[in-house]
């Protein structure tokens, strides 16, 4: 869901149209069993495709596991990233989204053929294996009205959650690794499970005697801090669920994953029933078998000289871009991107290993880093930035320094620098289509070469030093790739035809590039199981080895002599490394685990989906017509609540009620209705009733309460329960957005009636029954993360707001600015954050509470679900009591150090654990009615908070929250310090 | 719908290679079923087509498991495995050079190269063994498991033509362009859309047997408009019959004399985008001049345009 809502708020903010507009584009086919929608009419090519696919994958799922949906399945289908991907949850109801571009070649790591059909079997695993009901899953599911989604808001949906959907509550590499494994069958074979990549992330591990995670460490640390991150999860639980399938076969292992009558609902209590031993033991055994399969392997290798190579630094840089040498400045110029700081070009010189930062690469993408060419002329690096979305065509210019932007939202990638006419070449994706396209200076349009057809791909471009031929990599449908040459002219002439070079059978060609003569190409290829560099000699037209690599060299940079710098993987990512231009003696090819399995349970080899080109489409679907969301609004859920609520007495109560959760197909348009009442005879008959509504549609929201009652009221000091009744329409545009730099603009409209307190101030009293509130604000945020980041590391942010209140006629205008900027200090994931506001009331009494701003407290709830560093908020001020000081103007600064997280390898048990541990410091000072001296207060405070990162059942994240601070007011010498403690748990 | 056993069937009644069975029951199923005519009639078209294209050499490792299959004589005759895979492999090859292939020969072929692929995998079994050991001098190809693999057979698409246009970008400008939209939102072009005459050649039964003829067919299929002038299936297409009598229709007379017509080409917006450089940049492309000179194509131009311009 969380990947839904993303998508949905990137649409919302795809620049050419306003949601209005886009939501109108929204078109929607539906069969039996799917109802998909896209996201452009443009899309409705694929249609066929897709239902095709759809039918066939689902077809075959049903047959294997036995699986029948409850209802039609959702797809949605879209254009807003470079490379395509797919996502699927089962909550609230079986989804599936389809990014429609080009995969990513980088390194091999996802083989993969025609993409719709590659993408839906994989997700169609997903969903099978997280949907699937036994009897009691289903008599929830009827006493829930459906699969419950956790909410932040109601923490009793976790456990009726869990009640309805238990296997949603997995970790990912259980469910990765067997959609993987299903995926890579289902394609003939083509697919992760026998991945070269794959192979050479645990042969490397063993070779470098480094650590292979247990499955806790995996979770806590292993996707969250190596430099491959979430793609952990694909590595770790593709290859446990092939040693499995290897080891014991596949009848037991779909019998863990089948959540069939008797089965267990927790994954490791079904893996103990079906296996009977511990997940813990057999992931051990595992990792022993792992070890002994890759010796085998490494031996194989060692068959042959191993080639001898000198790192170039001394440490890996994580992922790294296409490097280019500069003969100059005798340096390689490459995009990189490691755990701690962020993305950045840089130079490393090739004598000292010496790695200088030249510029931050905004959007840094997973592997390839960035897009990046080389002019030696004008000394101009050419790379591209929101890498994994429509990326913008930027230009480096390496004398200066500066950087500019040459075309936004290009979605070009792939660069190449022809130095005969000084154009840039490169690859457009665009609704599912990959253009090969040449950009003459000055670089700001592309013109096209020619389009390739659906389900073909170029990529790693590179043009000859004469300007004569381009090379490029070729992917076909069934996901074979070529290395191809086309002349120049004839590709300007449109009348080029690719020529195939060299063909490595089933292993792609990657990454070839000229010698600075012209006269060899040098290139990558996993041909022997192992990525080892290749020479193509132009004039001999013979394709030679280059290296015997133990792990994979990737990426040549010929230098001038006798020599190459390459990319080696190691543990912890690539090192540029140098070795000889000079062919070896032999090299032996490797074993690949599911070629093992292919032999050896050969049931494998018949799971293939029917590919029934005679399935009758037309009879399947119906015509595409426009998606109307609220035509599709339906109830999702429906299940208890219990609330909280405080009068203005102090006498708390607990209310019982229920909660309904309503939304479309897309998750466009949203209600949510609580109703509860709370038979507590302190509170008078009028409070007991508690009725809250929530609307949203796209950039919409219509909010509605009666006496609003909250769960988290039940706990701690904080209360947002209120008397009265009140009703409030915002809308939220965005006016810029270039990611992560966004603009945005929320107004706000809003009445209350019979108040007891004010709406914004929990501790200060309504001196008026009624009140009519609006505001107005404008919002600027530049933030960014490194990679293994807990939170925002560096960036800006900024805001202006409008405030007005009318009570009784008058008008109380407020007006509000505030601004932070961070940045990351040298020690890793340590970031120093100044925040400063200011905010005065523009018109009315003064002293009236409506014309004035309050300060106080933490503003951690003992048990919360709001942002855990509360005390980054405007009205927060650690040390004092909540709402403690106002004033009708005030200055606020602040200064926070955050310190590197503590990561927990192995700290609690699967189902529970720590992840990491999270220090800040912080001091801030505090001015209230600077325009008045007479009633002028200044404070000062210094505080501390410790926040421990727990998850739960693998998808639900807690914080556990300590802090305590020291106040002190000035011009009051003999006043004691203030000091509060502060204890949170944040359950979701 | 035809089964791929049928036009297996029919493919190798047109190579000779059937048995006197195999002739018997293609007889049999064109008597009966015009499809199967059409289908018999597209692929002797194809077969000739096949005549005017060069040979080109199959992957050498295909072509020796293709030779390990022949000992298999249940499976097809060897002089017809060999045409087919020729064939198909010069189909799946040459889409990138040849200017003229037809949706329905790339699904015939490519299920073809398919159908080889997978007997010569059944053939041959696996693990492959030292299969293409030492091709690259020196190093031991790694072995692979090869199910069934994709083929384009296996992929349904609907007028990607269409949308592969809009990768064009004097296209793109031209579309977002200001007189594009001052067009788009004309009255008197919306009056044309709206045209009796307009409409009624959307309904006539000429406009429909051009739609379900065979070169309209091809031409949509093919596989870029950049290559459509140059194209048999686009000279097919004029010297279509159907196509003919549309041009010469009253209600296309009636189109062309409407008032709305003349409106149109009156309009200053309409004149403006006409003089605009870029109008006569993509005017001078052979993308544009295709498209332009096909109603149909123009028809499916516009309405994607407006929807580009969203």
């Amino acid at each position: 869901m969380h990947r839904l809502r993303f998508v949905l708020a990137s649409l919302a903010c795809v620049p050419v149209c306003a949601p209005s507009e886009l939501a109108a584009q929204f078109q929607m086919v539906e069969t039996k069993d799917m109802r998909l929608v896209f996201t452009s009419p443009l899309q409705s090519y694929l249609v066929p495709q897709v239902a095709r696919t759809f039918e066939n994958s689902l077809q075959f799922h049903r047959r294997l596991f036995d699986y029948t949906p409850s209802g039609p399945i959702n797809v949605l289908m879209h254009d807003l990233w470079h490379y395509g991907n797919a996502g699927a949850s089962p909550l609230p109801e079986n989804h599936i989204i389809i990014g429609i571009e080009p995969y990513s070649h980088e390194y091999e790591s996802v083989p993969g053929p025609e993409r719709m059909t590659s993408s839906l079997n994989h997700e169609m695993a997903h969903i099978v294996t997280m949907d699937k009901a036994t009897a009691s899953d289903r008599f929830y599911r009827s006493l829930f009205f459906g699969k419950v989604t956790p909410n932040p808001e109601v923490p009793l949906s976790m456990l009726y959650g869990y009640l309805t959907t238990p296997r949603w509550y997995a970790p990912r590499w259980y469910l990765e690794g067997i959609a993987v494994y299903l995926e890579t069958w289902m394609n003939g074979g083509v697919g992760r499970a026998i991945g070269p990549y794959d192979e050479m992330v645990f042969r490397t591990l063993v070779r470098d005697s480094a650590r292979i995670y247990d499955f806790v460490g995996l979770e806590s640390e292993g996707t969250t801090i190596d430099f491959q991150v979430g793609a952990n999860s694909y590595l770790y639980g593709t290859r446990f669920i092939s040693y499995l399938g290897l080891r014991y076969g596949n009848d037991s292992l779909l019998a863990w994953f089948n959540r069939t009558q008797g089965s267990r609902r927790y994954f490791a209590a079904q893996f103990r029933q079906v296996y009977g031993r511990s997940l813990a033991d057999e992931w051990s055994r595992w990792i022993a078998w792992e070890r002994d399969w890759q010796e085998a392997n490494l031996a194989a290798i060692r068959r042959h000289p191993v080639t001898a190579f000198r790192p170039l630094t001394d440490h890996a840089l994580g992922s790294v871009s296409r490097a280019h040498y500069d003969s100059t400045s005798r340096a390689i110029y490459v995009g990189i991107r490691y755990p701690g700081q962020v993305a950045h070009l840089a130079a490393i010189d090739v004598a000292s290993g010496r790695i200088t930062n030249i510029a931050e690469i905004l959007g840094a993408s997973g592997l390839s880093v960035t897009a990046l060419a080389y002019d030696p002329a004008s000394r101009t690096l050419f790379y591209t930035t929101d890498n994994a979305d429509w990326r913008n065509l930027c230009a480096l210019d390496l004398a200066s320094g500066r950087s500019r932007v040459l075309l936004r939202n290009a979605r070009i990638g792939d660069l190449a620098f022809d130095a005969a006419d000084r154009s840039l070449w490169g690859v457009r994706h665009d609704n599912g289509f990959s253009t090969l396209v040449r950009l003459p200076p000055p670089y700001h349009e592309w013109n096209q070469i020619q389009t390739l057809p659906y389900g073909r791909d170029l990529f790693d471009l590179d043009i000859a030093p004469d300007g004569s031929t381009l090379i490029a990599s070729m992917s076909e449908i069934s996901g074979g790739q070529k290395l191809v040459r086309m002349e120049i002219a004839a590709l300007l002439a449109k009348e080029a035809t690719p020529d195939v070079l060299s063909d490595f059978g089933d292993w792609p060609p990657s990454n070839f590039v000229f010698s600075p003569d012209g006269k060899y190409l040098f290139g990558s290829s996993y041909y022997s199981g192992v990525s080892n560099i290749y020479r193509y000699d132009l004039t001999r037209d013979v394709m030679e080895p280059l290296s015997n690599a133990e792990t994979g060299f990737f990426k040549p940079v010929p230098l001038p002599g006798d020599s190459l710098v390459v990319f080696r993987y190691a543990a912890r990512g690539f090192v540029p490394t140098m070795i000889p231009n000079a062919v070896p003696d032999s090299v032996s090819a490797i074993s690949f685990l599911g070629n093992e399995i292919a032999a050896t349970r050969t049931d494998v080899q018949s799971w293939i989906p029917p590919r029934d080109s005679s399935l009758n489409l037309d009879s399947l679907t119906t015509t595409a017509r426009p998606y109307h969301s609220l035509a599709h609004f339906a109830l999702n859920s429906a299940y208890p609540v219990v609330e909280g609520y405080e009068n203005a007495a102090g006498n708390n109560a607990v209310a019982f009620g229920a909660r309904a959760n309503l939304s479309d197909q897309v998750g466009a348009t949203a209600l949510n209705l609580t109703a509860s009442y709370a038979p507590d005879p302190a509170l008078s008959s009028d409070e007991r009733l508690h009725l809250r509504a929530d609307f949203q549609s796209w950039n919409w929201r219509v909010t509605a309460a009666m006496n609003r009652a909250d769960f988290y009221d039940l706990f701690g000091p904080t209360k947002l329960s209120r008397r009265g009744y009140s009703l409030a329409v915002q809308y939220q545009g965005t006016l810029f957005m270039d990611d992560p730099k966004s603009l945005t603009s929320t107004l706000r409209l809003a009445g209350y009636g019979h108040l007891a307190t004010l709406p914004d101030y929990q501790n200060v009293a309504a001196p008026v029954d009624r009140l009519v509130a609006f505001s107005a604000d404008l919002a600027y945020r530049s933030l960014r993360r490194s990679l293994g980041a807990v939170e925002d590391e560096l960036g800006t942010g900024a805001r202006a707001a409008v405030y007005g209140k009318y009570v009784g006629g008058t008008l109380f205008p407020q007006l509000q600015l505030d601004a932070s900027h961070g940045f990351l200090l040298p020690l890793n994931h340590s970031s120093l954050w100044f925040r400063a506001s200011a905010g005065s009331a523009l018109a009315g009494n003064r002293s009236n509470p409506f014309a004035r701003f309050f300060f106080g407290g933490f503003g951690n709830n003992w048990v919360d679900y709001r942002d855990v560093r509360q005390f980054r908020e405007i009205e927060s001020f650690p040390g004092i009591g909540i709402n403690a000081v106002g004033g009708a103007s005030y200055a606020k600064t602040q200064v926070e150090w955050v310190l590197p997280p503590l990561r927990f390898r192995r700290a609690g048990i699967p189902s529970f654990y720590l992840r990491w541990a999270s220090l800040s410091l912080f001091t801030t000072g505090l001015v209230t009615d600077v325009d008045r001296r007479a009633i002028r207060r200044t404070l000062a405070s210094a505080g501390a908070q410790l926040d421990f990162r727990l998850v739960t059942l693998s998808h639900l994240e807690s914080t556990l929250s300590i802090g305590f601070a020291v106040a002190h007011e000035a011009g009051i010498p003999a006043a004691p310090l203030h000091s509060a403690g502060m204890f949170s748990f944040k359950i979701m | 719908m035809l089964s791929r056993d049928q036009v297996e069937l029919i493919q190798q009644e047109i190579d000779g290679a059937n048995t006197p069975e195999g002739s018997a029951a293609v007889r049999s199923l064109l008597a009966q079923d015009p499809e199967a005519r059409a289908m018999a009639a597209e692929l002797r078209r194809v077969a000739v087509l096949f005549e005017q294209v060069a040979e080109r050499e199959p992957p050498a490792r295909l072509k020796r498991a293709i030779l390990d299959a022949l000992p298999q004589p249940a499976r097809a005759s060897p002089g017809a495995l060999l045409r087919w895979a020729a064939r198909g492999l010069r189909l799946v090859t040459k889409s990138m050079k040849e200017p003229i292939m037809t949706k329905k020969a790339v699904l015939i072929a490519s299920a073809a190269a398919a159908v080889l692929i997978v007997v010569a995998g059944i053939v041959t079994g696996f693990p492959p063994g030292s299969r293409d050991a030492g091709t690259i001098g020196g190093v031991q190809p790694a072995a692979r498991y090869h199910g069934k693999v994709m083929t384009e057979a296996d992929v349904s698409l609907k007028n990607p033509e269409i949308q592969a246009l809009f990768q064009n970008d004097q296209i793109l400008r031209l579309v977002r362009s200001d007189v594009f939209r001052q067009v788009m939102q004309n009255q008197a072009f919306r009056e044309l859309q709206a045209n009796a005459a307009y409409r009624e050649i959307m309904a006539s039964q000429a406009y429909q047997q051009l739609m379900a003829s065979q070169a309209y067919q091809q031409l949509m299929a093919s596989q870029a408009y950049q290559q459509l002038m140059a194209s048999q299936a686009y000279r097919e297409l004029q010297a279509n019959a159907a196509y003919r009598e549309i041009m010469a229709s009253q209600a296309y007379q009636q189109l062309m004399a409407s008032q709305a017509y003349r409106e149109l080409q009156a309009n200053a917006a309409y004149r403006e985008i006409m003089a605009s450089h870029a109008f006569r940049e993509l005017q001078s492309t052979e993308v544009f001049r295709s498209v332009a000179q096909s109603q149909a194509l123009s028809q499916a131009f516009m309405r994607e345009a407006m929807r580009v311009q969203m």
